[in-house]
């Protein structure tokens, strides 16, 4: 396998991840947390989807390597959510050691958002996709379309928020329902896009 | 006892948050389940799993009352939650054998571990309460949880399939309803829904509580009223008393007056004809009777 069949897996990984296989918008994961964020504008959705980004890139590592382990196993059902949150929890701490050690201005603000970000339903359901890929190249592209594509839909949900909170609507409809009505019309958008 | 009455309280305020204030509908949490079920089975599933994963992480977490930083504090409450994943699917296993083999419904089973409501709500509200109050919180949670997924998902597969629990109803279906993006739009209309029964109930809250107080008004001024009338009454009595009292006096006067006259001049005449027999001159009209009576006394004696 040379680099370019490695690069061209790793681009479609990241395609599918980002786009045909969106966490919020074609499989309605982590849409806790996205409504979280989209009306929480001052928490930094640009902080949000680094550390997310970052985590579900990495994070990919040694849940590849667990994921060899477990393949196999009858009872794999068992135990593959806490295997995987053991992955991300070490992947976590290790980012923390890291930004507290290396870059102790920025630490404050990135440790005090990070467990909201790295702890969501996104990130593990990333790793719990590497059950079914076979290379490394490919579960990382993933890992990283994943986070890239949660992030653009994010600043796209909070500016349609805004957007819509400017709006006269009526009263049972502000706040959550509007918004989860507008996610599910993105959502129709989207499988129109990706047939599906 | 105050503790009791406060537990009481706080139990009615917090089954009023089965619609008023929702886990999934208001705050957003459980969400995922939510959009994810399309079928009755589906619902019921997620709902045990999140029943058993929120009461019993809650529980841990409301025991250990872990007092470190929050960015170590999240990955032990999300380690707790996966080690009670294991409980959740093995009563999901004794409810249905065959769940393990549906791939799909299984990825979301194994994300549910971290769920908001699961993790963050166990934050925010289990660590700082008894483990008593955080086990309710989390039955009450579960409860508006398995509401709206119930309600939800049984209005999917109605529309979606034609069927309600795998038993056939009709053959008219919608097939666009069993995808995630009606699960978004059934959340949303659904949240309305609430929203707008919890208006309507606000509505009639604050109207029976104008009634109530437009009574108390009445009912305030009818006293007033009342008050007022009766020192009226008793003003006028008085005035009708000190009215009589007044007539009386004036109708007695003229009589002592009268009776004193007679009685002053007969006794002044007297004592002037006695002081002109003994000699004694310049005697007052006033000084006449006495003088009358000394007289009298000597004579007797």
């Amino acid at each position: 396998m040379n680099i370019m069949d490695v690069l061209s897996t790793f681009a479609q990984a990241m395609l599918v991840g980002a786009f045909a296989e969106n966490v919020l918008l074609r499989r309605g994961w982590d849409a806790s947390n996205i409504m979280w964020t989209s009306r929480h504008r001052d928490k930094g959705p640009i902080w949000y989807g680094l550390i997310l980004t970052s985590i579900t890139t990495t994070a990919t590592l040694p849940a590849f390597v667990a994921s060899s382990f477990i393949r196999n196993l009858e009872y794999r059902y068992i135990i593959i959510p806490i295997l995987y949150i053991a992955c991300i929890v070490a992947t976590y701490l290790a980012a923390v050691i890291l930004v507290q050690e290396f870059l102790p201005i920025i630490a404050k603000k990135v440790v005090r958002r990070m467990p909201v970000s790295v702890f969501n339903c996104a990130v593990l359901s990333v790793l719990v996709s590497q059950i079914q890929t076979r290379s490394l190249a490919q579960a990382i592209g993933y890992g990283f379309g994943v986070g890239v594509g949660y992030t653009l839909v994010m600043f796209l949900v909070s500016e349609g928020y805004r957007r819509l909170m400017l709006c006269d609507l009526p009263k049972p409809f502000k706040g959550m329902p509007v918004l989860l009505i507008y996610v599910g019309l993105l959502s129709l958008a989207f499988a129109g896009l990706t047939q599906g | 006892m105050a503790s009791s009455s406060y537990t009481k309280s706080r139990i009615g305020k917090k089954f009023t948050a089965i619609w008023r204030k929702n886990i999934v509908l208001s705050m957003g949490m459980g969400l995922v389940p939510v959009i994810a079920a399309s079928s009755l089975r589906v619902g019921i599933i997620f709902s045990i799993m999140m029943c058993v994963l929120t009461i019993s992480t809650y529980g841990m977490v409301a025991f250990l009352k872990i007092k470190k930083p929050k960015y170590l504090r999240i990955p032990i409450y999300a380690l707790i939650s996966g080690i009670f994943y294991i409980l959740g699917i093995l009563v999901v296993y004794a409810y249905n054998p065959m769940v393990i083999l549906e791939e799909n419904l299984m990825l979301y089973l194994y994300i549910a571990a971290l769920d908001a409501m699961v993790i963050f709500r166990a934050d925010q509200f289990a660590r700082h309460n008894r483990v008593s109050i955080a086990l309710l919180d989390g039955i009450i949670n579960v409860i508006g949880f398995a509401v709206v997924i119930l309600l939800l998902s049984s209005i999917r597969e109605i529309l979606g399939n034609g069927t309600i629990y795998g038993i056939r109803l009709f053959s008219f279906t919608i097939p666009g309803v069993s995808r995630i993006y009606f699960g978004f739009f059934g959340a949303g209309l659904l949240a309305a829904l609430f929203n707008a029964i919890g208006g309507w109930q606000d509505h009639l809250i604050q109207k029976r509580r104008d009634e109530q107080d437009s009574k108390d008004l009445r009912k305030k001024e009818r006293a007033e009223l009342k008050a007022f009338n009766t020192l009226e009454a008793k003003e006028k009595k008085l005035k009708e008393k000190e009215e009589k009292q007044s007539q009386r006096t004036k109708a007695d006067k003229p009589k002592k007056e009268k009776k004193r006259k007679k009685d002053v001049p007969a006794a002044g005449e007297q004592a002037i004809d006695s002081s002109i027999d003994s000699g004694q001159q310049g005697v007052s009209a006033e000084q006449a009777p006495l003088l009358a009576v000394q007289e009298e006394d000597g004579e007797g004696q």
